[in-house]
């Protein structure tokens, strides 16, 4: 057993967590886009996709994030690691955001659908004018949070052989032999990340009250 | 055109599960008359008017607007050339009101915010709320929503306007603002079906009143006729509850 200096520990559990952060801009901008998708085609009750978009929910909803990534991982046999986390991930929680937008759209009072429709614009006009602008506002704190959990998430990426902060942490525990160290670092850094994460959802959130809260009385 | 038959129903029925909203119902509405429609609550008033734009579809029968079958299809035709004012102003609340009644014209029409602008702006100073175009609904009196929802409404420059209970949400000192702006449409010749109880309105500015009940129209008539010569016993009734303040 070795004795390594906290800084060389510091620099290489850093560079695990490098990786770790180059998944999240990739999977909150999917999962956000996919998400908002799905989220507003289900509320459109169409006949087939209806179905197909509840069971994809069910499902997602009923298995641990962990076995997503191992099937993604071996079924599906994507053999990148980087990919596979991201289809994995997303796949995962574009589930969660697809419900948070639903539920979005559907507390819109139905005079703010009739009123646009009432005008000539089309579903797709009245989901983007009329509709989104207003639920974003309100969705926010839940979906900040859904990218939170996707953050801690992101630790499970290892077992699809990323080279992320947890792997490394498991390698250096081998040669230094002091789980209490490594995790806790580990631990200081997601918490960093989920933090950040944290602040940006309440800039974000200040932000949007000062140009919405003047219109949107709630 | 002018004068001719601007909305038919024909024998529509619309059932929302085992009740019938409208039963058989047929009626006739013509290119430049105000057309008030009052009647009971659960008559079936603003389901038809929400008919006329498929904001609901019906179950049988036809509705003909501008000579167009009303349908699915259609729809977006005939709502781009169909106003509609409703009784909760359903205002956008994350646009100013000048965003509120460009965003039709824009949208739907495809008209230049350029052009679209400097006619929201005049039909705003004809409602007397110039100074509000920036505000938010938020911002705006009950009395101040709706006009600026009239104005919505205005700037597509439509063939028909349909107002429903537009004063039915307002506190009382605030309807006559209203109403003022609703009777100036009505001089200039616009089509206009009003759902409404304010008899002081229809007396003044209807060309015709119809009476509602049981999802049929019972009883249409001129502005003076209905008040003085009703046939319908439930017209009379009503008319009696009504008027007896």
């Amino acid at each position: 057993m070795y004795e390594i200096p906290v800084g060389s520990l510091l620099r290489q559990l850093g560079l695990g967590t490098l990786e770790t952060l180059k998944l999240l801009p990739v999977c909150i901008g999917l999962t956000l886009a996919l998400g908002t998708l799905i989220g507003a085609l289900h509320t459109l009750r169409l006949p087939l996709l209806n179905q197909i978009i509840t069971a994809y929910v069910f499902v997602m909803r009923g298995v641990p994030p962990l076995i997503v990534l191992l099937i993604v991982f071996f079924v599906a046999n994507i053999a990148d690691a980087f990919l596979a986390a991201i289809i994995g991930l997303s796949l995962y929680h574009t589930a969660y955001i697809s419900e948070v937008v639903r539920g979005g759209i559907m507390a819109m009072p139905r005079g703010q659908f009739e009123a646009a429709h009432s005008l000539g614009l089309s579903t797709f006009q009245t989901l983007r004018k009329v509709i989104f602008p207003q639920i974003w506002y309100q969705t926010l704190p839940s979906i900040a949070g859904q990218y939170i959990l996707l953050a801690k998430d992101t630790s499970l990426v290892s077992v699809v052989g990323m080279q992320d902060v947890m792997r490394i942490g498991k390698q250096l525990m081998q040669v230094t032999a002091n789980p209490f160290i490594v995790y806790f670092f580990i631990g200081v850094f997601y918490y960093l990340i989920c933090t950040s994460l944290q602040q940006v959802s309440i800039r974000v959130e200040d932000g949007m009250r000062k140009r919405y809260a003047r219109g949107v009385t709630r | 055109m002018k004068g001719g038959v601007l909305v038919e129903f024909k024998d529509v029925t619309k059932r929302f599960g085992d009740l019938r909203v409208m039963d058989n119902f047929n009626a006739q509405f013509f290119e430049g008359e105000t057309h008030v429609v009052c009647g009971r609550s659960g008559a079936g008033k603003s389901t038809m008017l929400r008919c006329i734009n498929w904001l609901e579809p019906i179950n049988s029968g036809s509705i003909l607007f501008e000579g167009i079958s009303v349908n699915a299809k259609t729809a977006r035709e005939v709502r781009k050339r169909v106003g509609m004012v409703f009784q909760h102003f359903n205002l956008f609340p994350h646009l100013t009101i000048l965003r509120n009644a460009i965003l039709g014209p824009v949208q739907a029409l495809k008209e230049s915010p350029r052009e679209v602008i400097p006619r929201a702006k005049k039909l705003f100073d004809r409602v007397g709320l110039t100074d509000k175009i920036d505000a938010y609904p938020a911002q705006l009196s009950g009395g101040q929503k709706q006009r600026a929802a009239i104005v919505r409404a205005l700037a597509m420059n439509p063939d028909l306007i349909t107002f429903d209970e537009p004063t039915s949400a307002l506190d009382p000192e605030m309807i006559s603002e209203v109403l003022d702006v609703m009777k100036k449409l009505s001089q200039e010749g616009r089509s206009m079906i009003v759902v409404s109880h304010e008899m002081g309105f229809a007396k003044e500015a209807a060309d015709r009143i119809s009476f509602m009940d049981e999802g049929k129209l019972v009883e249409t008539k001129s502005s003076n006729d209905f008040f003085e010569n009703p046939e319908h016993d439930g017209t009379r009734q009503f008319l009696r509850q009504i008027l007896q303040v």
